[in-house]
């Protein structure tokens, strides 16, 4: 027959579990949702005294399993986050956190690299002209074909066909690249919220 | 010749859950105006008061975004029942926000009722 012991260690378990996925948060923040999530599982399971196996399988069934919790608290405070701070690391950090922990989240995450990573492509673009200005640039290769190139090393041969923006990729490569950041943090913090939206149940 | 196929209506249940998710922020701040309370006692306020039942799984990770986002405080308190509790309550900030959300809450159902008149003057 399960002991009151046991129940302790299926709740601690569960904890357990909940701390693991949740430590990509600041660690004070993370110990105070466990303590909380605990202080509820004892007042739900044990509302009648003591803690039995029945009780506490349905307190742990009405939070879910762990990680889909730690998933709903990731989100909620990665948009609060995010949007507070729109820091494009943050949002990326956080949404290879919850990609872990979801098939929403892997998409969300796989389009947030696409996005920082074309916008870095475009300012290592614009930062490099000066520095190799025959090799960094746009080269229109035949009528329906364009060629970015980013040539670091002078020994490179120069891309073949005309070059189309000269100087101006620099400025037009860091518009460019702050508007994919702008777009890529903005379409994904409106994904996920949609998603959370998707994810809460209400009974009737 | 083109054919326009035209959607099934929403269920009427699908609809009032959207309805309720859109309700559940002010709700939960709503709840918090008199005194402060802890995560189950918020959700039995709001289950009591108006019927929305919400799961833990929701409401937990929803009110630490509204601590993160400065409307709500807390404070471990130590209880009869054993083990501390963590109460929260309204900031300053958070009390502007319900102010602010139940004047658009009171102005938007405030015209919708006159929206409503006829239907209900034909349905009754």
């Amino acid at each position: 027959m399960p002991t009151i012991t046991s129940q302790q260690t299926r709740m601690d378990a569960y904890l357990a579990e909940l701390r693991t996925h949740l430590r990509s948060l600041p660690h004070e923040q993370m110990l105070d949702i466990v303590e909380e999530i605990r202080s509820h599982i004892r007042d739900t399971a044990a509302a009648d005294g003591a803690m039995t196996e029945a009780s506490l399988n349905a307190a742990l069934h009405r939070l879910g399993p762990a990680s889909a919790l730690a998933a709903t608290y990731l989100t909620e405070n990665l948009l609060a986050r995010a949007e507070r701070t729109r820091s494009p690391w943050l949002f990326l950090k956080s949404s290879l956190h919850w990609a872990s922990l979801s098939v929403q989240g892997f998409f969300v995450f796989l389009g947030a690299l696409i996005g920082y990573s074309l916008a870095t492509a475009f300012s290592f673009c614009a930062l490099a002209k000066p520095l190799n200005p025959h090799r960094v640039g746009l080269w229109r290769i035949d009528a329906d074909s364009f060629s970015l190139h980013l040539g670091l090393s002078r020994s490179l041969p120069t891309p073949p066909g005309h070059e189309v923006l000269g100087w101006w990729i620099t400025p037009l490569g860091l518009v460019v690249a702050m508007i994919l950041v702008l777009l890529t943090t903005e379409i994904g913090l409106r994904t996920i919220r949609r998603f959370q939206r998707a994810r809460m149940h209400f009974a009737h | 010749m083109a054919v326009r196929v035209i959607p099934a209506p929403e269920p009427i249940d699908k609809w009032e859950v959207q309805l309720r998710k859109g309700c559940l922020e002010l709700a939960i701040l709503a709840a918090l105006w008199s005194e402060r309370l802890y995560g189950l006692e918020i959700m039995r306020r709001l289950a009591d008061g108006s019927n929305l039942i919400v799961p833990e799984g929701t409401v937990y990770p929803l009110l630490s975004r509204l601590k993160a986002e400065g409307l709500l405080s807390s404070e471990w308190v130590e209880a009869d029942a054993g083990h501390p509790r963590k109460y929260y309550r309204l900031t300053a900030v958070g009390r502007r926000r319900v102010v602010e959300m139940a004047r658009f809450w009171e102005n938007f159902s405030a015209s919708l009722d006159d929206l409503l008149a006829p239907v209900r003057k034909d349905a009754r």
